[in-house]
């Protein structure tokens, strides 16, 4: 197995974006995941792909709308990719009162 | 130093062996014997430098001793004792060679004495002894001298000539610094027969320049260098009148010509101009470079002369990224040929020398071993039948060939259709790695070393599309997956697929995908 991490920078009309791509060599990822993850509104309650959500959650948490997580395959082959806002104050302060 | 008293007298021995000051005549073992029987039993078990013996003695006397030893050729001195100076005892001793004569009673002082010159004597044979045998290894080693230090000397390693003359001196040959010798280098190149082995080609060599060179008053040292390759070195026996060196060289070639005609072989003879003895290790260097120069392996005497320096444009090839690029295409042939032909037409402008194919061929497993990893070119180096032929590669023109040939045959062994598909995966993995970016052909066409046009044609025969359509497949597929699972900008996912211009990447996505990247936003939204 081959885990790929691939950082590049991407400016869209006035939005810049960190793009971190992370992909392996192993089995694509079947529709059913591909589906639950592209939905808006996940079940979060529950047992299994806790980590997904999880990570949807804290992207939020730390950028609100703008990041994003998206799953696909590529060539048959599973694909993860963050998208996080370049511009440092789209960060919200975890700490601020 | 060891000394054997006998006497049939115990108290005789005892006396002996304990009165005289044995160490200050230079003896550290004393050994005794009681009658010749015990004598001649220590003397066949030990060995033994002196005998000190009695003459009298019961059942078989000191003498009959003697000429036992003497029979048995063993190298012991002897000292008789013996209480009768009588005349007829001391003859018998002396006809038998022995050393000394006391009589007794003799005061050990005096015993003393006469084993310390008997131990000289015993010194003064051994060190003949040894000079005789130097002697005879010099007479013999005069091979080792001629194939030793001669050659050391001549090949290079730091010897004095000063040592080389004294090892001609101890030979007996008259040389001198100012001397002028003759090197001429034989350097077998084809056996028409079967090869002769070392021993009796040496020797035949040897006769025959020995034969042709005799008359001439030249006295002929041949020297084996390699395997092929011999040295031969002409002195003047006298060191007045020698033959002029027209007649030398003429004589040269006859030696050429009979070697030739009696060894059944091709032969190259690269002839030195007459030089002297200190000069010879450098003109030897200079035969050498004329032999590895040959590299068509010409045989024919030359003579040597200052070499001409190559033309610049020649010392080395600009052609490798071009036979790499034929490698690379899997066009083995067509990279055959072309080095084939570059190396004949190198020979024929007359650039052709070791260096000039060491540098080529240097160069080429260099550009091999750079080749890239998993392509298996490069394994191609690690195959014992280019090791083998490796090792002769640039000896020769037809070594190279041979080499080169060999490499090219290996090239083409890995399956044909594998090769193309190796190269297909590489073109699809560089176009999957750079997604994100705009890719240009050229692109493409460095980074796995493919002229362009070759690229886009080969592509199409192989996927059925064109590089084009596929690289934008590829990044309207990646983009409608973001597109579709995010609610990223459509630009940003524009800019995430390598395109800048947005309205361009809606036209592409349209025409690829069949809706506007906006309607995706919209499925999206019916979702909600």
């Amino acid at each position: 197995m081959v885990i790929r991490i691939r950082v590049s920078l991407i400016s869209g009309k006035g939005r810049d974006y960190v793009s971190l791509l992370i992909s392996n060599n192993g089995p694509a990822f079947p529709d059913f995941i591909l589906k639950e993850a592209a939905d808006p509104e996940p079940q979060i309650y529950r047992s299994q792909h806790v980590g997904i959500n999880n990570i949807r959650y804290r992207l939020q948490l730390l950028y609100g709308e703008t990041a994003a997580l998206s799953l696909y395959n590529s060539a048959g082959f599973p694909c993860a990719e963050l998208f996080l806002p370049r511009n440092d104050s789209n960060i919200k302060e975890e700490d601020s009162t | 130093m060891t000394v054997l008293v006998v006497d049939d007298q115990i108290n005789v021995v005892n006396g002996i062996v304990s009165g005289v000051d044995w160490a200050s005549a230079g003896v550290s073992k004393v050994l005794h014997a009681y009658n010749a029987t015990m004598a001649r039993d220590v003397l066949e078990n030990q060995p033994v430098d002196i005998l000190l013996s009695d003459i009298e003695m019961p059942v078989e006397d000191g003498l009959s001793l003697l000429r036992w030893i003497r029979n048995k050729e063993l190298p012991v001195e002897c000292i008789f004792l013996t209480a009768h100076a009588d005349f007829i005892y001391a003859a018998e001793a002396l006809k038998l060679g022995s050393f000394d004569y006391l009589l007794q009673p003799a005061r050990y002082e005096e015993i003393c004495g006469a084993v310390r010159r008997a131990v000289k004597k015993v010194q003064q044979n051994l060190q003949e002894q040894q000079i005789y045998s130097y002697g005879k290894a010099a007479y013999r080693n005069r091979d080792l001298f001629l194939q030793g230090i001669l050659k050391d000397w001549l090949t290079g390693a730091s010897l004095q000539l000063r040592e080389i003359l004294k090892c001609f001196g101890d030979l007996k040959i008259p040389v001198k610094e100012e001397s002028h010798v003759r090197i001429a280098m034989v350097h077998l190149l084809r056996w028409h027969d079967e090869p002769w082995d070392a021993s009796s080609l040496y020797t035949a060599m040897e006769n025959i320049s020995a034969e042709l060179f005799d008359q001439l008053g030249q006295r002929l040292f041949l020297l084996r260098l390699e395997k092929t390759s011999y040295l031969l070195l002409l002195l003047s026996k006298t060191l007045q009148n020698p033959p002029g060196d027209t007649i030398l060289e003429a004589q040269l070639v006859r030696l050429f010509e009979t070697f030739r005609y009696h060894l059944h072989c091709d032969i190259a003879c690269y002839v030195g101009a007459s030089i002297l003895l200190k000069d010879a290790p450098e003109l030897t260097q200079c035969l050498k470079k004329m032999q590895l120069d040959n590299i068509s392996r010409q045989g024919g005497v030359f003579f040597y002369k200052q070499p001409e320096p190559l033309p610049p444009d020649l010392t080395r090839t600009d052609k490798l990224p071009y036979w790499k690029n034929l490698l690379l295409n899997g066009c083995f042939k067509m990279a055959e040929d072309e080095v084939c032909c570059y190396l004949y037409q190198a020979e024929a402008s007359g650039a052709l020398n070791h260096e000039f194919l060491e540098q080529f061929f240097g160069d080429f497993i260099q550009m091999l071993s750079k080749l890239p990893r998993g392509n298996n070119l490069r394994d191609v180096l690690a195959q014992p039948e280019i090791q083998t032929a490796f090792s002769h590669a640039s000896e020769s023109l037809e070594d190279t060939l041979i080499c080169m040939q060999e490499i090219f045959r290996q090239l083409q062994i890995p399956k044909e259709e594998g090769s193309e598909k190796r190269q297909m995966a590489r073109i699809v993995e560089y176009i999957q790695d750079h997604l994100c970016d705009e890719i240009r052909r050229s692109d493409i066409a460095d980074a796995v070393y493919l002229n362009p046009d070759y690229l886009s044609r080969f592509f199409r025969k192989e996927s059925g599309m064109s590089l084009k359509e596929y690289i934008l497949s590829e990044k309207m597929k990646i983009a409608q997956a973001i597109l579709c699972s995010t609610s990223l900008p459509v630009a940003v996912v524009a800019a995430r697929v390598g395109f800048e211009n947005y309205s361009y990447f809606s036209q592409v996505y349209k025409k690829i995908i069949g809706v506007a990247p906006s309607a995706e936003r919209g499925k999206h939204a019916d979702a909600e």
